[in-house]
């Protein structure tokens, strides 16, 4: 009785180590997909808000918008670039 | 709209004050969101209370819960940030467990997700995004500077490098904060939804109750999954913090 309890414990504390590693190391596909496209959405908002915030400060809209428009997306793909890397090295 | 139809998927995400308290014209009510946060944490110091009780060589499910739960955080720790991170442990670990029951108290019926609102989980990402930047610059002086420009890069391209590195440090917290808030009310909403479509389809409900045994599967993974994830990234933060130069 006593000798079934113990190996039942031991046989889940195996399943439990062996699926809290393999999460670890792979994120589901999901996931990936998830943290990839809230990089390129944040950094373009980020950029947008700084453009806004330059263009409202001087009154020189729509200029600096646009420039950090497209310094924002860009710093979205580098995100993305560093995420993939990451990804990668685990 | 919501209050003439019974089945409101969106219902589940409201506040409502439970106590009303103000402060100096500051409204720091006690509220729906506040119960279940005071649970998240009385579940966790219930685990470690209860789990480390008994301390027995050959432990009990509680106490191997809790084990289990130390080592995940302390090796993912080290594994990401070394020796030097050791320090920040008790920091990382309460968040991680934070979180985890967060999202898993919210998974249970007539429950409140807390970090189902980007208000919460921003206000964590940008405790995290502050202090991350403190330690940065205590650690490197203004060294840290530094991670702005990369080393390798011709000088005529820093007007290019730079604002781009400064935007991409900058959306850090948005993007951490987002993607705990966008999963959790997302999936929420998502499972209200099924269940929605089960009891208006009366008999043949069960098509997406099967669909609904799925998600909620599904969902419980992702709760633990976006607790990692969030807790994993503050850890690649710090490191970056402590070594900017890797």
């Amino acid at each position: 009785m006593n000798n079934d309890a113990n190996s039942l414990e031991n046989r889940i504390k195996k399943a439990k180590e062996g699926q809290s590693i393999e999460e670890a190391k792979a994120p589901k596909p999901f996931g990936k997909i998830m943290k990839v496209v809230v990089e390129i959405v944040a950094a373009m908002a980020v950029g947008l808000g700084i453009g806004l915030l330059i263009d409202n400060y001087f009154n020189t809209r729509p200029i600096f918008t646009l420039i950090f428009f497209l310094f924002g997306s860009a710093a979205g793909i580098l995100n993305v670039f560093r995420v993939a890397k990451s990804l990668q090295n685990n | 709209m919501a209050a003439d139809n019974p089945i409101d998927p969106i219902h589940q995400f409201e506040i409502s004050k439970i106590a009303d308290i103000q402060l100096g014209g500051i409204d720091i009510s006690f509220t729906n969101s506040s119960l279940f946060m005071v649970f998240a944490l009385a579940a966790t110091m219930a685990l470690f209370v209860i789990g480390l009780s008994k301390k027995s060589i050959i432990p009990n499910r509680m106490q191997m819960l809790s084990e289990l739960s130390y080592n995940f955080i302390a090796n993912m720790l080290r594994d990401q940030v070394g020796d030097q991170g050791r320090a920040y442990f008790p920091f990382i670990f309460s968040l991680f467990m934070f979180i985890f029951f967060c999202n898993f108290i919210g998974l249970i019926p007539y429950t409140f997700t807390v970090t189902s609102h980007l208000i919460v989980t921003f206000a964590f990402a940008g405790l995290i995004f502050i202090a991350v930047t403190i330690i940065g610059f205590l650690k490197n002086g203004l060294g840290y500077l530094r991670i702005f420009y990369p080393s390798g890069i011709p000088i005529f391209l820093a007007p290019l490098i730079v604002p781009i590195e400064i935007i991409s440090y900058l959306s850090k917290p948005i993007s951490l904060s987002v993607r705990l808030c966008a999963n959790m009310l997302a999936g929420h909403s998502i499972l209200k939804i099924f269940a929605g479509f089960t009891v208006m389809l009366g008999f043949l409900g069960f098509a997406p109750l099967v669909f609904l045994v799925v998600l909620y599967a599904l969902e419980t993974l992702i709760a633990a999954l976006q607790a990692y994830i969030f807790t994993i990234l503050t850890c690649i933060y710090l490191n970056d913090a402590l070594h900017p130069d890797h």
